[in-house]
């Protein structure tokens, strides 16, 4: 199956099972999770079911298009289900038929492996899944989010896409996949992965990001104020995004990476409590 | 004799962490013998069987009905059974009508209380069938996890979401619910064929009827079904695989139905350093290596997948394909660290912090540089070592923590350094040397091979303890995120194994004044005296490493000179920790003959008399003159005549042969008890008297003080 026909194919798996199938956010981030619709979906007793494609940038994985595994912008196919079904394994399994991996015909390993997003505020407990040795997907059930315990738990299952497509198309080199029948992974992204691993590790300005940093922080704090949580929310995925950068530049030390972490986790906590406040409020009006 | 039938409890659930499951089953086995004891339930046998995804409990011949209770229902106190007339009280009449008998019926009892009036009341035995609804459900309340999770609206923690729950007793369905699930008479299916439950319709057709569809769900014949299933896949190439006892655990947990699996992978990729190749297939895959009949590393893999072999072909291949992937990553890891010389990494370390108040890693590459000439210069020259040496080998020892290999497996740093060392065409002591400083690591026990190496390793574990000890990171209890009780245990084993003649109190000292130096900031009164607390800890891991070398407590403590009561000790036990092992060693073996133990109890008759006068040394010798008795003297004679003929032997450290000659003190120090008063009125003759036995005290304690010693 070629790289857009597995997307396809998952997107109408999803949709099936009652999904609402969104497009991906358009701001910069390292995980699905970072999305709004997890984000603040996972937050409140709402029941919610989302699936989406989630470009995801890691500065610090880049490697200049020279390993054919590891890339600084990859995509994840996520998706959410809150309350977490009880036959979810299954749900999950049968998703990965319709792609032509047969659980049956596989070894299918599930690898404990618990989730931790220190910049999140956000942990949960879960699994990676292992076809035939390839790590596929990432199986969590959400436990805590922006500091909060949750209630009802969300499982989120995220399919790492290249993997996908690596293991579909028997392939071992991720620009070799398929995107469909005409284009290669490498032609579409070769020149963005070469080219982001130098802006990443040699030329992005740091003084430019640290003021960006401060700047977004000011004016997310200043929005939390005023209950716009949503935008508020999209500066603290920008100061997320400008210390993924100046972590890759290898300008920060052990003492400030941790003093950023807990800035990010600061304001993603304080986004999260305007949320419950107005959504508490919304529930109260009705 | 009751009718027995078997009871069974599967709690099937979505898959368990591999490391947890063993201790589950045996917690799980502990928790329902204390509830059948508690409930007088008997069984025969408690069996506990399971997989990632089922806990299996199974109760062999458990009883019908528990055992009939007995109890006593208490009243008022005996005395007010009849009043003075001999008629019933009306207390007891009372109490009688209450519990529903009449007042004749009453007995009395003994209690804690005094003697009560009572009335047996036996409470008749309980079914089985409706003990294990509370017993598993107790069970199941009961697991302790390090790590819990919720995942359905009761808010029930658990390690993995409970998705079945089968519970049978004999034939007959054992009701009860929890986190959502209730009980039924089916076990759970296999995940990738569909989860289609298996309908149990007795527990004795358990086992069976689970290993019809593939599950087999004893650990035991799990774990030989990986190890005979790969035996005989690898043997028909001639090969055998490396079987890690700790991976083949893993993997008998990560399984239902292992069946073996070999595949190849390219030849290119055995250039890659040994440890690498292993760490990757253990680590990232779960793969064992293939070797042949000379323990080389061949071109294969061998490894398990869960399941039958359907597809087989195309695991094999997709495994194949991973391989590739994770050593070409690897491969190009090496390639690109090689790029950059080992000093030139070194650099890169100034970028590194350590600690935040102990600066970065490169200032901790320097204070071991120091510290490791420092020790040099004191060992003495007749050590032959070579100094030169020790200083490269600590300049590099920390360069691979910025490699790109350590930085992915930091399992291999040390190893990589070496293999760096070598291909950049330094010397082999000097790569044997930084693959070798982190030992003994957590999983080896090997020691570094040369000595120079074993100084550097000295200097870096004893610079990580004390400057963890300055910044107030100290292991407590089990907690030791830092390491450093098997990094002090590493020195200890260093100094003795490797025969250091190393002072820990003066390199503590020097590796304390190092951390000083670079500490940020100035000092609190805490962080200078430092020491005192590292030399404490030094000699317990001192103490542990003797009491598990099967030196007794007793006989640590008659060598220790460690006192805390005593600021100044003449010489820590640290200080010449060879020589205190040497002692504790002649301690252990006199004390096999049998007059030995005969003089361990006068020694404390008269370590016991100089402290009950609180006899205070002034240094001069008894007097001859004085003494009036014939044991006194032939004390003091034979006294004199054991020191001459130890003296050499003492100061030659010959403890065993000193200690043999000084047992034949016993008779003569026997005899004195038997003859003479030491604490008589007249004051000469007692403070002579408490002299010579103070010197006699004296010797022994130059190797041991014997009154700790228990008899």
């Amino acid at each position: 199956m070629t790289f857009q026909e597995i997307i396809a194919t998952l997107e109408r798996y999803w949709a099936k099972q009652g999904c609402l199938l969104l497009q991906p956010y358009d701001l910069e981030k390292g995980a699905g999770t970072f999305n709004p619709a997890t984000f603040f979906g996972v937050l409140t007793e709402k029941p919610t079911r989302v699936a989406y494609v989630e470009p995801s940038r890691r500065p610090t994985d880049g490697r200049y298009g020279e390993n054919p595994n590891r890339l600084s912008r990859y995509y994840q196919y996520q998706v959410i289900l809150k309350p977490a079904p009880s036959q979810i394994q299954t749900l999950y399994l049968n998703s990965l038929k319709t792609i032509g991996l047969d659980p049956k015909r596989h070894d299918i390993r599930w690898i404990e492996d618990d989730w931790e997003s220190p910049t999140l505020g956000a942990s949960g407990v879960g699994w990676e899944v292992w076809a035939d040795g390839m790590e596929i997907t990432q199986f969590t059930y959400f436990q805590q989010m922006a500091g909060s315990s949750l209630f009802p738990i969300s499982v989120e299952i995220t399919y790492g896409l290249e993997r996908l497509a690596l293991f579909s198309q028997k392939k071992k080199n991720v620009y070799d996949l398929a995107w469909n029948e005409y284009w290669t992974y490498g032609q579409v992204h070769l020149d963005s992965e070469k080219q982001f691993s130098r802006y990443n590790f040699e030329e992005a300005d740091v003084t430019i990001l640290r003021n960006h940093f401060e700047n977004y922080e000011k004016e997310a704090i200043a929005l939390t104020q005023k209950g716009l949580y949503l935008p508020a929310y999209d500066l603290t995925m920008k100061c997320s995004h400008a210390f993924n950068l100046m972590e890759a530049r290898g300008v920060i030390s052990v003492t400030e990476r941790t003093e950023f972490i807990t800035r990010i986790r600061n304001l993603a906590k304080r986004v999260a409590q305007t949320y419950l406040k107005s959504a508490e409020k919304e529930s109260a009006l009705k | 004799m009751q009718k027995t039938k078997d009871a069974l409890l599967e709690i099937g659930t979505e898959h368990l962490p591999a490391r947890f499951i063993a201790s589950t089953l045996e917690q799980i086995r502990t928790r329902t013998r204390k509830i059948l004891a508690e409930k007088s339930l008997k069984c025969k046998d408690i069996q506990t069987l399971g997989t990632p995804r089922r806990l299996t409990l199974i109760l062999l011949g458990l009883e019908e009905y528990s055992e009939p209770m007995i109890q006593y229902a208490y009243g008022p106190k005996a005395s007010l059974l009849k009043d003075n007339q001999g008629n019933y009280t009306p207390q007891a009449i009372g109490f009688a009508k209450a519990q529903g008998i009449s007042v004749e019926e009453l007995e009395v009892k003994a209690t804690s209380k005094g003697e009560l009036l009572a009335t047996k009341k036996s409470q008749p035995g309980i079914s089985a069938l409706k003990i294990p609804p509370n017993l598993f459900l107790s069970i199941l309340s009961s697991l302790t996890f390090p790590k819990k999770m919720e995942w359905e609206e009761t808010h029930i923690q658990f390690v993995r979401p409970v998705r079945n729950l089968l519970a049978l007793y004999g034939k007959k369905k054992i009701l009860f619910e929890w986190a959502g699930v209730k009980s039924g008479t089916k076990a759970l299916g296999v995940l990738s064929t569909g989860n289609k439950t298996i309908s149990i319709p007795e527990v004795s057709r358990y086992l069976t009827l689970l290993k019809n569809r593939c599950l087999l769900i004893d650990p035991e014949q799990r774990k030989e079904a990986i190890i005979q299933g790969l035996d005989q896949t690898v043997k028909k190439f001639g090969y055998h695989w490396l079987k890690d006892p700790e991976l083949i655990h893993e993997i008998t947990f990560l399984t239902e139905y292992p069946t073996p699996l070999l595949g190849q992978y390219s030849l290119k990729f055995l250039k890659l350093p040994r440890q690498l190749l292993l760490t990757v297939l253990k680590k990232q895959l779960k793969l064992f290596p293939v070797l042949d009949a000379q323990n080389q590393i061949q071109p294969y893999f061998a490894g398990i997948r869960d399941g039958i072999s359907e597809g087989q072909k195309e695991v094999q291949e997709g495994y194949e394909r991973v391989v590739e992937a994770r050593f070409s990553d690897a491969a190009f890891f090496i390639e690109k660290d090689h790029r950059i010389p080992l000093t030139g990494m070194r650099e890169k370390l100034k970028k590194v912090t350590y600690h935040s108040s102990l600066g970065t890693m490169y200032q901790k590459s320097e204070r071991v540089i120091a510290l490791t000439a420092e020790l040099c210069d004191h060992l003495d020259k007749a050590n032959n070592i070579d100094s030169s040496l020790a200083k490269q080998i600590a300049e590099l020892c920390y360069a691979d923590l910025v490699s790109e290999v350590v930085k992915e497996f930091p399992e291999l740093q040390g190893t990589m350094g070496g293999e760096h060392a070598r291909l950049s065409g330094l010397s082999e002591a000097i790569a044997h040397g930084i693959q070798d400083f982190y030992k003994p690591t957590a999983s080896g026990n090997d020691l570094p091979q040369d000595t120079e190496a074993a100084i550097v390793s000295l200097a870096g574990k004893l610079d990580s303890i004390v400057g963890n000890y300055v910044v107030g990171n100290i292991p407590s209890g089990s907690e030791d995120p830092y390491a450093l009780k098997r990094q002090g245990t590493g020195i200890i084993r260093i100094v003795l194994e490797k025969n250091i003649p190393i002072n820990l109190k003066q390199a503590t000292a020097k590796a304390h004044e190092l951390v000083l130096e670079n500490l940020s900031g100035d000092a609190t009164q805490e962080q200078k005296e430092a020491t005192g607390a590292v030399w404490f800890f030094l000699w317990d891991r001192a103490q542990t490493y003797f009491e598990e070398k099967g030196y007794t407590f007793d006989e640590i403590e008659a060598i220790n000179t460690f006192d805390e009561n005593d600021p100044t000790p003449q010489e820590y036990p640290i200080e010449n920790l060879l020589k205190t092992y040497r002692k504790l060693r002649a301690l252990h073996d006199i004390r096999k003959q049998p007059e030995f133990n005969s003089l361990v109890l006068i020694f404390k008759r008269a370590s016991n008399i100089l402290k009950q006068n609180n006899y205070i040394p002034n240094g001069s010798n008894s007097n001859p003159q004085l003494f009036c008795e014939e044991a006194e003297r032939t004390l003091h004679e034979n006294l004199e005549k054991v020191r001459a003929l130890v003296s050499n032997k003492l100061q030659e450290e010959e403890f065993i042969e000193s200690l043999k000659i000084m047992v034949a003190l016993k008779e003569p120090l026997d005899d004195f008890f038997n003859k003479v008063m030491v604490v008589v009125e007249d004051k000469d003759l007692k403070e002579n008297r408490l002299k010579l036995l103070h010197n006699l005290v004296g010797l022994f304690k130059s190797i041991a003080d014997l009154s700790k010693l228990q008899a």
